[in-house]
């Protein structure tokens, strides 16, 4: 064979090795932090400890933030620092202010929360909203209290049906209907349900289902993917 | 012989190095294409955009929307336009509009019966396949009005009998203040016909079984719109839009 046949050929193979795309080869950048594709889930109990509400936030484009309890929707402004996100509504009537400690992973550090000039104890999580119903199909047991704070129910399941898209509840499995109360599906992972004067608002973060429920007095509870 | 051996040696390597540029040149391009932003324009909120949503009644929007990079999402937010307690409304639009370049975005939300009412803020906002967005925004008011006229249940139906295409509308009209008009437009990028109805039996009166039927036989194929404007006779107004295809 001669030489430059042979240098032709070698500088030819050489090309596919270069001709490659740099980018498959390189790295993947880490996904960037955007607050929008997350809310927060979180619990808020008054001085006196006699119950826990559960309430989210969710932030929308423009910096407006939108605060979910078991009343009406308020919506209001959130500031995203290096250390700290802060959502305020400013309306006087229905002021709210939630102050959170964030760190570089992006997890909350500390939670602050005063609606009107009453403070309350509050947790929080910064929650990713998934791309899937993380309610469907699942079960959860675990003990349910009433204000008080007092044992009300010691097992109770919640099951949610095959498309999360409803629910029941109840200590007798044989009778938990999940196709007994429709509700509204907030960030995939939350639930919402409104009947009369009842209404009851759970979400489910690392496999435990937190719930509020306003039904003449307050229950709540954490329960336990089963 | 050896000659031979040489000439083959020549052509191999020509043949290989001339095969082989296109793909050396081409290798990175698709992913390298770069398209510019999306545009959205021509928002319309509300019938024959009205800027005014009623509750317990769908609220109409349409806007135009290019993505040289292909639409992946188009996003809805309404909150109100102040701070405090009021409807708010978040939605991702992708089925029926992903993978377009240019799309006109019409859909209808349903604004809820205990809607507070005052001014909102609409947020449009168009994200291509890149990664790329856009957002626009527009103002409209909440109004609850329960002496609006209305049609419960409309109904515009396309039927294509051998004389030619004719459209059935169907519904019950209610209007407190007593029926004044019904207007039916009916239209394509390149056909539209009014239609009037202000019959004896149905003006004046504040409840009327919607019946009628529409000569479009002269429409051609097309993607349409009807939009139907009832009035009463104290001046108030509701319009509905509706859509159909003629294929």
């Amino acid at each position: 064979m001669k030489p430059s046949f042979t240098l032709s050929l070698s500088f030819f193979l050489l090309s596919f090795a270069f001709a490659s795309c740099n980018d498959d080869d390189a790295t993947p950048e880490p996904t960037p932090f955007v607050l929008t594709d997350h809310y927060v889930a979180g619990t808020l109990t008054p001085k006196s400890n006699t119950y826990s509400s559960v309430y989210l936030i969710s932030f929308l484009q423009n910096n407006k933030a939108v605060f979910i309890g078991s009343g009406n929707n308020l919506t209001g402004d959130y500031r995203l620092t290096k250390d700290s996100l802060i959502v305020e509504i400013s309306d006087p009537n229905n002021y709210r202010i939630a102050r959170f400690g964030i760190n570089e992973n992006h997890e909350l550090t500390s939670a602050y929360y005063r609606a009107l000039t009453m403070e309350y104890g509050a947790t929080g999580t910064l929650v990713p909203i998934a791309a899937t119903n993380q309610l469907a199909g699942k079960t959860f047991k675990g003990e349910e209290m009433k204000m008080g704070p007092t044992s009300f129910r010691k097992d109770l399941l919640y099951r949610f049906n095959v498309a999360g898209t409803s629910y029941g509840s109840g200590v007798d499995p044989a009778t938990i209907n999940p196709d007994a109360n429709s509700f509204e599906l907030i960030n995939n992972s939350t639930f919402k349900y409104k009947q009369g004067s009842t209404t009851e608002l759970g979400f489910v973060v690392d496999q435990k289902l937190t719930v509020f429920r306003q039904s003449g007095l307050f229950y709540f509870g954490t329960y336990t993917q089963q | 012989m050896h000659m031979h051996y040489a000439t083959t040696q020549r052509a191999i390597c020509l043949a290989l190095w001339v095969g082989w540029l296109p793909f050396l040149f081409s290798a990175c391009q698709k992913e390298d294409a770069e398209y510019p932003s999306p545009t959205i324009t021509a928002l319309k909120i509300g019938s024959n955009d009205s800027k005014t949503a009623y509750t317990e009644h769908d609220l109409h929007l349409e806007a135009l929307v290019e993505a040289p990079g292909k639409i992946a999402a188009i996003n809805v937010q309404i909150t109100r336009t102040v701070p405090g307690f009021g409807w708010t409304f978040t939605k991702t639009y992708s089925s029926g509009y992903a993978g377009l370049k240019n799309a006109e975005f019409h859909e209808h939300l349903d604004v809820p019966e205990d809607a507070r009412v005052g001014d909102y803020e609409l947020l449009l906002l168009v994200t291509d396949a890149q990664g790329k967005s856009t957002t626009t925004t527009g103002r409209f008011t909440i109004v609850r009005d329960s002496t609006l006229p209305t049609i419960a249940g409309l109904r515009i139906q396309l039927n294509t009998p051998p004389t030619g295409a004719e459209l059935l509308m169907t519904g019950l009209v209610t209007a407190p203040n007593k029926i004044a008009s019904i207007q039916v437009e009916v239209q394509s990028a390149t056909w539209k016909k009014e239609f009037s109805l202000n019959d004896g039996d149905m003006v004046g009166q504040a409840s009327y079984n919607l019946s009628k039927k529409f000569d479009i036989s002269a429409a051609p194929k097309g993607h349409y719109h009807t939009y139907v404007n009832l009035k009463d006779q104290s001046g108030k107004a509701i319009g509905f839009d509706n859509h159909f295809d003629i294929n």
